[in-house]
């Protein structure tokens, strides 16, 4: 019937049996808001419904009220996660309903919360066994996995693997629309750790490489991208220093004066163990390359490089080799960070020298 | 110094794209225009420049414009619903920032606010009746610090208050937000900052804190939100700071760390970003800015040459970007010119630019008489080092470079909740500074 349905849900006959509770502000509070009625009475029947810890539809269809009022509210957003277990609510609808809210609202930690919630819940009713021992929602959050997704039974592996694909998509979807969005990549990389050593990781990496091919300074592609080096089967090998120190020296290559690639290719080495001189050769190279032979990375990697050979020959010629970058990059390239050149020039002052 | 009075042209300092257009570069290019059309009036390519000497930080105005939320806020801020202490404390803090005695009337407000917002079970939600939740508690904490009254310390109820901080310490060292709440780093800030405060910190409280954090330090040198995330200037401050009352700032890799650090501060702009590749953005100026005194401290304890230090990073290019680029006519602070003024901004711009003004560095020799939550007392401003931009009446009372209100504040607080030991640092601190 229309009008029943225009009607707000607090004057509905089923819910006349509840006192609303008003909100207790104090006196002449700070920062008063002025709430709509619609607002504030529906927070009245809420405020309600927990003091009695009402465990029950109607209190689980008010929490969506709320939410959709005021999507930041994370008290209610836990009191929904705890109707949706007691209530024994389908989740798959709950993901539903929660694509839209993301829609709506890219930039909410709680609405991202609650979908890692409820997808580490549906994950564990379909495990037999966890390495975890406890279910609170908070275990949701540790990138130790929470299975070991080998020892799990065909049936299983099938789907964890559905689960975090329809995750993956979801987030890359997601993701179009703001390429860096902090929450959508943190999310990313719980699902991924999350499940364990599935097979989800081999596509990742490729999926790193799309993004990166289509902007090449999106450094969360790049963070994504160590990410996946790191943690994925079998970890950083050597074979995958190479790899990532040939697609990293690529992209500087491209663009030299792009941030990423540079302290990608430098963060792994250092991973991988290998010294930073190793790419001595490809930096002095494109000190010929006009375009790149003003880019602050490649002086500032030479600095690097020249620094730990000073301290290596612990020569004045070295010493001074390293300086020179120092003073290039503070007086030259990259002037807005001269004091944090000269004293970068004041450390290599400290090198002990013998010759 | 700076970049309104520079040798080349601004845009010789803006982004080099390499000739290859993509969405981050379109975006800092369309920035940097911007940025470049406000700045120009001050620059050399002006027919006539105007001096950096008239660079005037509009006080009263921010002033008017943060009182004007105390009393009435419309109902679009239902949005901010689950946040109130975070408003009380964005704009107390401005004001107190900008010099402004907070009258009595407005402090018997805020005491009676927070005492309804406070969670019978401990800590202090968005609101009356919300859960606890670290952020507001922090903010809720800071609040009350800022009124610096009796009646204001005694609304937190210090032992539920650290009841609540353990119901949501993980044993991994992190901190979720809210009970059944999300872990990152900013938990580790808020809960280390509230319970330094009110002095409980404990053994319990900060078991495998510092190592979690530490974890949270990406390849990029800079802290993430959780271990793996992208290093972000917000999570860094936090994870930082935190780390700093836990004293284990030691644990980070420095090299890196100092590295990213000032790789942040933007070239033509000179305020700072949050990320690699991302845009510049006023509030920076404290989470990015905020780092350097903290740094400073940790390059002075590696021993490593404190004389070339004046914060490796260009405060006078901050200041600049904060005056010119900030500062809205009618009012208020912001991320950019092309964004709105908000409270949020308008606080942390202010805290930026106050600790860009005066240098905030760690009496060393003392350390040994302020053990734990006591070193917090340690900080003092090195006046031959104060750089104020602009007219000299742009210079904003100091603040905390870790806890984030002002000193006196924090000197008032910590008597209250620590005693004589309080009181006697204090006075050690004071003779240190009237010798130096």
């Amino acid at each position: 019937m229309a009008e029943l349905d225009d009607m707000p849900f607090y004057d509905k006959p089923e819910w006349a049996d509840v006192v609303p509770i008003p909100q207790d502000d104090g006196p002449n509070p700070l920062v008063p808001i002025a709430y709509t009625k619609e607002y504030s009475t529906t927070m009245d029947y809420f405020r309600a419904m927990c003091r009695a810890q009402e465990k029950s539809e109607r209190a689980l269809d008010l929490t969506k009220i709320v939410i959709e009022l005021s999507p930041s509210h994370y008290t209610v957003w836990y009191y929904r996660q705890q109707l949706l277990k007691e209530l024994n609510k389908d989740l798959k609808e709950e993901l539903e309903w929660l694509e839209w809210m993301v829609n709506e609202h890219p930039k909410s930690y709680q609405i991202w919360h609650h979908r890692q919630v409820i997808v580490g819940r549906i994950a564990q009713s379909f495990v037999a066994h966890t390495t975890t021992t406890t279910t609170t929602p908070t275990t949701a959050q540790s990138t130790e996995a929470a299975f070991s997704f080998d020892d799990l039974p065909q049936s299983q592996k099938t789907a964890a693997q559905d689960l975090v694909n329809s995750e993956l998509d979801f987030i890359a979807e997601s993701l179009e629309d703001d390429t860096k969005n902090y929450h959508a990549w943190s999310y990313r990389q719980w699902v991924l750790a999350h499940f364990g050593l599935g097979p989800w990781w081999v596509g990742e990496l490729a999926y790193t490489e799309e993004l990166i091919g289509k902007d090449v300074r999106n450094n969360s592609a790049w963070n994504q991208r160590y990410f996946v080096v790191t943690n994925s089967p079998g970890g950083l090998t050597e074979e995958g220093v190479q790899r990532e120190v040939q697609f990293a020296k690529s992209k500087i290559e491209q663009t030299p004066s792009n941030e990423s690639p540079w302290v990608y290719l430098t963060g792994v080495l250092r991973k991988g163990n290998h010294p930073v001189t190793e790419i001595k050769e490809f930096c002095e190279g494109l000190l010929s390359v006009p375009r790149a032979n003003f880019s602050p990375f490649v002086h500032a990697t030479l600095l690097d490089i020249y620094e730990v050979e000073a301290k290596e020959q612990r020569s004045a010629a070295s010493v001074e080799k390293a300086k020179e970058e120092a003073i290039m990059l503070a007086e030259k390239v990259d002037s807005i960070r001269s004091k944090y050149w000269n004293w970068r020039k004041t450390q290599l002052q400290k090198i002990d020298v013998v010759a | 110094m700076g970049v309104l009075n520079r040798e080349e042209d601004l845009q010789s300092y803006g982004y080099n794209d390499d000739g290859m257009v993509t969405d981050s570069s379109e975006l800092q290019l369309e920035t940097e225009e911007c940025i470049r059309r406000v700045f120009f009036p001050y620059t050399q390519e002006s027919p006539m420049p105007l001096p950096i000497a008239s660079l005037d930080l509009r006080k009263l105005r921010h002033v008017k414009y943060v009182l004007g939320a105390l009393d009435n806020l419309a109902s679009h801020w239902t949005a901010l619903d689950a946040s109130k202490p975070w408003l009380c404390y964005w704009i107390l803090h401005a004001l107190d920032l900008l010099g402004y005695k907070i009258p009595e009337r407005l402090a018997v407000r805020a005491i009676s606010t927070m005492q309804h917002i406070q969670s019978p079970t401990g800590g202090f939600g968005g609101g009356p009746g919300q859960d606890a939740h670290l952020a507001t508690t922090y903010a809720a904490v800071n609040t009350l610090a800022i009124i610096g009254t009796k009646e204001a310390y005694d609304v937190i109820n210090r032992e539920t208050l650290a009841d609540f901080l353990m119901s949501v310490k993980q044993k991994d060292g992190s901190f979720t937000m809210t009970v059944g709440g999300e872990v990152d780093v900013r938990g580790s800030y808020c809960a280390m900052s509230a319970a330094t405060i009110t002095n409980i910190v404990t053994p319990e409280l900060t078991t495998n804190a510092a190592e979690f954090i530490a974890r949270c330090q990406t390849y990029e040198g800079g802290i993430g939100g959780f271990p793996g995330v992208e290093a972000h200037a917000g999570y860094t401050f936090c994870g930082l700071a935190a780390l700093e009352l836990l004293g284990r700032t030691d644990i980070l890799n420095l090299d890196t760390f100092t590295r990213w650090s000032s790789s942040r501060q933007m070239s033509m702009e000179g305020g700072f970003q949050g990320r690699t590749n991302k845009l510049v953005d006023g509030c920076y100026a404290f989470w990015t800015g905020g780092i350097f005194p903290i740094l400073g401290k940790m390059l002075e304890t590696a021993g490593q040459d404190t004389e070339a230090l004046d914060f490796v990073y260009d405060r006078d290019g901050l200041q600049e970007y904060l005056l010119v680029a900030c500062q809205s006519k009618t009012g208020g602070l912001r991320d950019k010119p092309s964004k709105p003024v908000d409270y949020y901004h308008t606080c942390y711009c202010l805290s930026g630019l106050s600790l860009s003004q005066h240098q905030m560095s760690f009496r060393h020799e003392l350390k040994d008489i302020a053990p734990g939550g006591l070193s917090s007392l340690l900080w003092s401003e090195n006046y031959d080092k104060r750089r104020v931009i602009g007219s000299p009446s742009n210079a904003l009372e100091t603040t905390h470079p870790v806890l984030n209100i002002r000193t006196d504040k924090v000197r008032k607080a910590f008597l209250h909740y620590y005693g004589k030991s309080a009181e006697d640092i204090i006075e050690e601190v004071d003779i240190e500074i009237i010798r130096s």
